[in-house]
């Protein structure tokens, strides 16, 4: 039912709606727990519909593009987070994505990698798959133990900055104040790098940051919930713009892959929305841990039963 | 070949991001036109509920 090749990089053809509706899920969970879902949207590409690791990663990036100027522009309409932390950390992001499109074509001109007496697998999957793992496995945890801890806590994490350890411990010169924040004294050379984290992960997995980036907000910076939400969203737009650029300069783009999964998640995004009204915020983040636990679980399971 | 390529890496950015500025203006003139035939009339933006912390990332 209106299968159709959407380009040379996917090698087969691919049902657009099912596409759609792998967005509508995908945009559900994201308007939910508040992420891109980009963790969640790579591997079900590379698995579910077997697109190609290099072309799942290319169009994830060109789909943000259109989702993230959205956020941009909706949490500019409330002024929530600080701007100048999205300046200090473009330069690192900008070359991190970069660096990160490189190494993804770097991998992917490894060909394939034979673990054992195993099927040889492309070791480009093989890389992306075993660093999903580690990152969603530590997002899984961190989201987890704070909705744990946060039965006990008078006061919600959503209104209070507590500088983190990236803050607190990382001294490298020159600092500055962020009075938006309520955060001083903070290293601009950290910001810097943590951008190029960010970008380096935009280019080679095809995540928009939300399962990265907001760990390291809340838990490194220390930012309160509702500036983090804010905090990165230009970034991310322009991050991803240049990923984008940059994957499709490679031919890593199908640009009908992303357009038919944007749609799909913009109507996901606004029910996924509504039922954070009904649910409160620490079941929420239960649900958010749980849900990147089954990503990894579904990645380690793929992962064993190709290189077996 | 040059041309083509960036024509296409044009169009990877160019038709998402007026996808999303539709979305984001459509999702605010439902919201305007909402707050206009709600019994309460238009209430400015300061004092309208909160949406959920994380709601658009």
């Amino acid at each position: 039912m209106l299968l159709v090749r959407l380009g040379a990089g996917i090698g087969h053809a691919v049902s657009l709606p099912a596409l759609a509706l792998i967005g509508l899920v995908v945009g559900y969970f994201a308007g939910m727990f508040g992420v891109g879902g980009g963790f969640l949207l790579t591997p079900v590409l590379i698995y579910v519909f077997g697109v190609s690791a290099p072309v799942a990663v290319g169009s994830a990036l060109c789909q943000k593009c259109g989702t993230s100027i959205s956020s941009f522009l909706k949490y500019r309409q409330f002024k929530r987070g600080e701007p100048r932390i999205d300046a200090v950390m473009l330069g690192g992001s900008l070359m991190g994505v970069d660096a990160g499109t490189r190494l993804l074509a770097y991998l992917s001109s490894l060909g394939d990698w034979r673990i054992g007496d195993g099927k040889a697998v492309p070791a480009v999957q093989i890389v992306l798959d075993v660093l999903f793992i580690v990152l969603l496995s530590f997002t899984a945890y961190y989201t987890f133990r704070d909705a744990w801890q946060a039965r006990s806590r008078a006061v919600p994490r959503g209104d209070v900055t507590i500088p983190g350890p990236l803050v607190t411990k990382v001294r490298v010169p020159p600092l500055m104040d962020l009075p938006n924040v309520q955060l001083f004294q903070v290293s601009v050379p950290m910001l810097a790098y943590l951008g190029f984290l960010l970008g380096a992960a935009s280019g080679l997995m095809g995540i928009g940051g939300g399962v990265l980036f907001m760990p390291i907000l809340l838990y490194g910076i220390g930012l309160s919930v509702r500036n983090a939400a804010g905090t990165g969203v230009l970034l991310l737009f322009v991050t991803v713009s240049v990923g984008t650029v940059e994957q499709s300069f490679r031919g890593y783009v199908s640009l009908g892959l992303a357009m038919a999964i944007l749609i799909g998640s913009s109507v996901g995004a606004q029910l996924g929305a509504l039922t954070t009204y009904y649910l409160p915020n620490r079941i929420l983040r239960l649900l958010f841990a749980l849900l990147v636990a089954l990503t990894v679980l579904m990645i380690g399971w793929d992962l064993a039963r190709l290189i077996r | 070949m040059f041309w083509k390529e960036a024509g296409y890496a044009a169009l990877c950015i160019a038709v998402p991001v007026l996808w999303g500025l539709g979305v984001y203006f459509a999702s605010r003139w439902i919201e305007t036109r909402a707050l206009r035939h709600s019994p309460a009339g238009h209430v400015p933006s300061e004092d309208r509920p909160e949406l959920p912390l994380d709601y658009y990332i």
